[in-house]
């Protein structure tokens, strides 16, 4: 198909062109004394605008070059062609190429407007030719002429064999672009059919797209259903294991097979999960799932340890170690999960050897996962004092989410953690949990900290509530420029109840600042 | 002169088309390692986990009386567990304030004001009476434009991330999700910045603030929104934000870290352009203090909205964008090819240089240039036309190349009839190019008189869905 319009368009494009190919003015010839026949040639290949010059006593100049090696490479190109010898001669700056076997009258030779005339090839040879004939027809024999024609004829077949333009085209009129105007037109003749072409073959993969989906759509809807209907009369009728054998002989069957085994045994447990199990074994599956779990490409190595997961399969179980400190974060991700499935005493160890950051999102992706499949919850102090500082962080967030307050103590040194962000969470855990025994470190290193650890630090006492704090929180007020700072002390404060709230009471008659509009804010119950 | 023409416009031009490629290839290589990433993401997970951070979405309107009651109800109504909404009546001369009032019983809070970035005057804050709507506060104050309300709402949003959202917008519900995932990625470079892809909603059955039904925009400037929109955030950005070079995140959806934010001080209030400026100030701030940072990218559908439909309205848009553009590199020309801001000041900021703000320009000496010719009977038709074809098809199969980008990634228009309209649409594309020249030429005469503000856009609201007889719904 593609061909087809290449073709098409090929010959649209190359049809176009003879329409163009007559000059729109004839080239003035009056007065010109050539042959007849050799005149018609000439008038022919003499684009619009370049005129004979009649006038007796000129050379003939076949080129002007700002560079001698470009001169020399066209007296070089020439010396095979011509019969009589050509010579450079310097004038005005520029390396010309002449032929001066005639009367030579440098002076009064006319040159073209624009000097700088670079010929680097054949089909320009043409060009250059055809754009400064300036001669005058008694100083030529029609051998010498016939040589430079057999020259551009010669150059213009070359340069046809590759490209859709000659050299003699009036496309190429007036133009010259990096001193290749044939190259150029041609390749912007090449870059347009090619940009056509891709057009529509995208056009073309767009809708085979859609109906490749379509199609896909109806059969995986229509397996789906069929599957499942068979796995139920599997579990609770009458249809026998071999009965999937024909499903599992193709490779995109046996993927929805798997996959819908899956989806059934999400919501099974106890025998009927055992005989779903059989069932994948029996059809050798499992032996599909391992084989992507060692597979090289990360997206099916997921896919075999999702499969295994579910069906509690620990036959790669090195695979998915392997790939625990992989730099793929989201292989990462799943090898934990599917360890933490398949580990039948300690599903959370992997933390202890977790050398690589462990993200948030993978913090939350197994907290869910531990909610999902009520896995044994460990004690998670056990990881505070790990030195991986994204795993202590973890440990803090579940001794939080599972109310474990033995950690008290554990935590207590957290709170000093070198990491910034771990003693910012370690405070903010501390303060949710209400663990009274970090009031007091967390008033002494209050001083040392940055603002985001400052503004937590007076958060969680505020959740502490304890009437000893009303002194510290007041220099809090006085001294803190920041209003968060301010705001959340006087929350604080009042936290603490009747003698926080008297505290706060003579501080709205002080006139040492106005912390009336401050009260009001916190006491707004709306705001919060 | 014709040495000008000739040949440094066609450079350039091979350039832009070259670049045009590699963006492309770049995107595409992108796309698929998303795509086949994020096949395996379980976003729920995050929407019901404890752990997810808390999210302010701020939301400035400016006289939004049609849509803003559906709007905010549609921001109430994502599905994130830990997030507020912060609506910013920016000073409205029409009724939505008193809708808004009314609407979610709204009633004057105590609040002590942080003017911690600076902007106007803030009139009061508003909370609801209602607990189901706990989530919601309003900032009521003087009009100071689009970049004074968000920051007016950074200054009082309590989260460590905030969401940039244009009022007027209808934000996909799962929209969150995906923009704080970036945030809870492990990396060694802090995540500043994210943004997504913004979606046209013209000719959508929109209902209660939710787009109903997905459909092509009926009218020829909007469809062809719908080509460049997908070109800009599919091929565009995409490739950007995989070179390191992202320069924009756009201004009808974007998700930030505040304190960052707040060191770079705000949104500027000087431009036009307050969404580029202030992408581009972060990263010449974290670039300057040697700080390891990233803006991504999602290529996702965030949000829908409504483009104009009328040439004065698009003329309107497209200026002040140019405006904008100029207004931000000009602020930030130190980075001009400057290696210390990496590859921000070696590729992004020189391309949007060249092709974004000078390409329209040259193209209008171009055209003055062409008539020059005609006028002197000099012009070479053929080679002309050839030209003119050369550039034309480049346009339409690069067109062509965003609607299979389209189709491979989000799949939103379902009916083949909408890939060959789409495709039509490429095919007339090229010929609206004069009027995007136009507007940019305006528009830097604008930015050089130095007029600023918005000016007033046409909106027609979104299409409600009505049942149809013999329709199933």
């Amino acid at each position: 198909m593609k061909y087809i319009v290449f073709y098409i368009l090929l010959l649209l494009v190359t049809d176009a062109i003879p329409a163009y190919c007559t000059p729109a003015r004839p080239a003035t010839t009056a007065g010109n004394t050539l042959d007849p026949g050799l005149r018609e040639q000439l008038l022919k290949i003499i684009p619009d605008g370049f005129i004979p010059v009649n006038d007796p006593g000129y050379a003939l100049q076949l080129g002007a070059f700002r560079l001698k090696s470009n001169a020399d490479a066209l007296l070089k190109k020439l010396t095979g062609h011509l019969k009589r010898e050509a010579v450079i001669v310097k004038e005005d700056g520029y390396y010309k190429v002449r032929v001066p076997s005639y009367e030579d009258k440098p002076d009064t030779l006319e040159r073209p407007p624009s000097a700088s005339v670079l010929i680097r090839s054949d089909s320009l040879l043409t060009y250059s030719l055809l754009s400064r004939l300036c001669i005058k027809p008694d100083y030529f024999d029609s051998h010498f002429f016939t040589g430079v024609l057999d020259t551009i004829k010669k150059s213009a077949a070359s340069a046809g064999k590759i490209f859709f333009l000659k050299g003699e085209s009036p496309w190429l009129k007036r133009i010259n672009y990096f001193g290749k105007s044939v190259s150029f037109v041609n390749v912007l003749i090449v870059a347009i059919v090619t940009s056509i072409t891709i057009m529509f073959i995208l056009l073309f993969i767009i809708l085979l797209n859609r109906n490749r989906l379509e199609k896909e759509e109806k059969l995986q809807q229509f397996l789906l259903e069929k599957y499942q209907s068979m796995i139920i009369d599997y579990l609770y009728g009458n249809t026998t294991a071999d009965e999937f054998r024909s499903i599992a002989s193709d490779n995109y069957r046996r993927q929805v097979l798997i996959d819908q085994l899956i989806d059934v045994s999400v919501n099974l447990k106890g025998d009927a999960s055992n005989k779903l199990l059989t069932l994948y074994k029996h059809l050798g599956l499992d032996r599909d799932s391992i084989a992507r779990a060692y597979d090289h490409r990360w997206h099916k190595k997921i896919k075999g340890f999702r499969e295994l997961a579910f069906m509690d399969i620990k036959d790669a179980n090195a695979a998915i170690y392997k790939a625990l400190n992989s730099s793929n974060e989201i292989l990462r991700m799943e090898a934990q999960i599917a360890l933490v499935r398949l580990s039948d005493d300690n599903p959370f160890e992997f933390l202890t050897h977790l050398t690589r950051p462990f993200s948030l999102w993978e913090q939350i992706t197994l907290h869910e996962l531990i909610i999902q499949h009520d896995l044994p919850i460990p004690s998670f102090r056990v990881w505070l004092h790990s030195t991986n500082p994204t795993v202590v962080m973890f440990a803090l967030r579940m001794i939080r989410e599972f109310k474990q307050e033995e950690s008290e103590d554990s935590l207590k040194s957290v709170l000093l953690h070198p990491d910034p962000a771990v003693r910012k969470l370690a405070v903010q855990v501390a303060g949710d949990m209400k663990m009274h025994s970090t009031r007091e470190v967390m008033r002494s290193m209050y001083k040392n900290q940055e603002y985001n650890i400052c503004l937590e630090i007076i958060r969680s006492l505020g959740k502490m509530p304890d009437p000893s704090m009303i002194g510290f929180l007041k220099l809090v007020i006085d001294k803190e420029d920041d209003v968060q700072l301010q705001i959340e002390a006087t929350k604080a404060m009042e936290n603490i109840g009747e003698e926080g709230i008297s505290a706060l009471v003579k501080l709205m008659k002080s006139e040492y600042k106005n912390y009336n509009i401050i009260i009001r804010h916190v006491l707004d119950r709306r705001i919060y | 002169m014709h040495f000008i023409f000739a040949n440094i416009i066609f450079i350039l031009t091979i350039i832009l088309f070259g670049s045009y490629l590699i963006l492309g290839i770049f995107s595409a290589i992108a796309l698929r390692k998303y795509l086949r990433k994020n096949s395996y993401v379980n976003f729920n997970s995050l929407m019901l986990s404890p752990l997810s951070p808390k999210i302010s979405i701020i939301a400035p309107a400016f006289n939004e009386s049609k849509t803003i009651i559906d709007n905010v109800r549609t921001l109430l109504s994502l599905y994130y567990n830990n997030f507020e909404v912060i609506l910013v009546n920016d000073g409205s001369t029409d009724d939505t304030f008193e809708k808004i009032k009314n609407e979610y019983e709204l009633t004057r809070v105590n609040y002590y004001f942080d003017y911690r970035i600076p902007c106007e005057r803030i009139r009061g804050v508003y909370k609801s009476k209602n607990p189901s709507f706990s989530r919601l506060t309003v900032i009521d104050k003087n009009n100071g434009g689009k970049a004074d309300s968000l920051n007016a709402g950074i200054n009082i949003c309590k989260s460590n991330l905030f969401v940039s959202v244009d009022a007027d917008s209808i934000i996909e519900p799962d929209s969150i999700l995906k923009l704080v995932k970036p945030f809870l990625e492990e990396k060694d470079r802090k995540v500043i910045g994210a943004g997504g892809v913004i979606r046209i909603v013209n000719s959508c059955d929109v209902e209660s603030g939710h787009i109903r039904e997905i459909h092509l925009p009926r009218q020829i400037l909007p469809r062809l929104q719908v080509l460049d929109y997908t070109r800009a955030f599919l091929l565009g950005r995409m490739a950007w934000s995989q070179l390191d070079g992202l320069m924009l995140i756009s201004g009808a959806m974007g998700i930030f870290d505040r304190e960052t934010v707040i060191k770079a001080g705000g949104y500027s209030i000087k431009t036009v352009g307050e969404d580029m400026e202030l992408v581009l100030r972060m990263r010449r701030k974290m670039a300057e203090e040697n700080v390891k940072y990233e803006v991504t990218y999602i290529p996702d559908p965030l949000c829908w909205t409504e483009v104009p439909s009328d040439f004065r309205s698009m003329r309107k848009q497209r200026t002040r964008w140019t405006r904008g553009l100029v207004e931000s590199l000009r602020a930030h020309r130190k980075m001009f090819f400057n290696p210390k801001y990496g590859r921000l000041g070696v590729l992004g900021y020189p391309y949007w240089f060249f092709f974004e703000w000078l390409a329209p320009l040259i193209a209008f000496s171009g055209f003055l240039y062409t008539i020059y010719l005609i006028i002197l009977h000099s012009i070479n038709w053929p080679f002309y036309l050839l030209l003119f074809l050369f550039v034309y098809t480049f346009a339409v199969s690069l067109s062509t190349w965003a609607v299979l980008f389209e189709e491979v990634t989000f799949h939103k228009y379902k009916k083949k009839r909408d890939v060959l309209k789409l495709f039509g649409a490429a095919l007339v594309e090229p010929f609206f190019y004069p009027m995007h020249t136009y507007f940019a030429v305006r528009g830097n005469i604008e930015a050089l008189r130095g007029k600023k503000g918005w000016g007033s856009a046409k909106r027609s609201g979104f299409v409600k869905h009505k049942k149809k007889p013999g329709r199933k719904d």
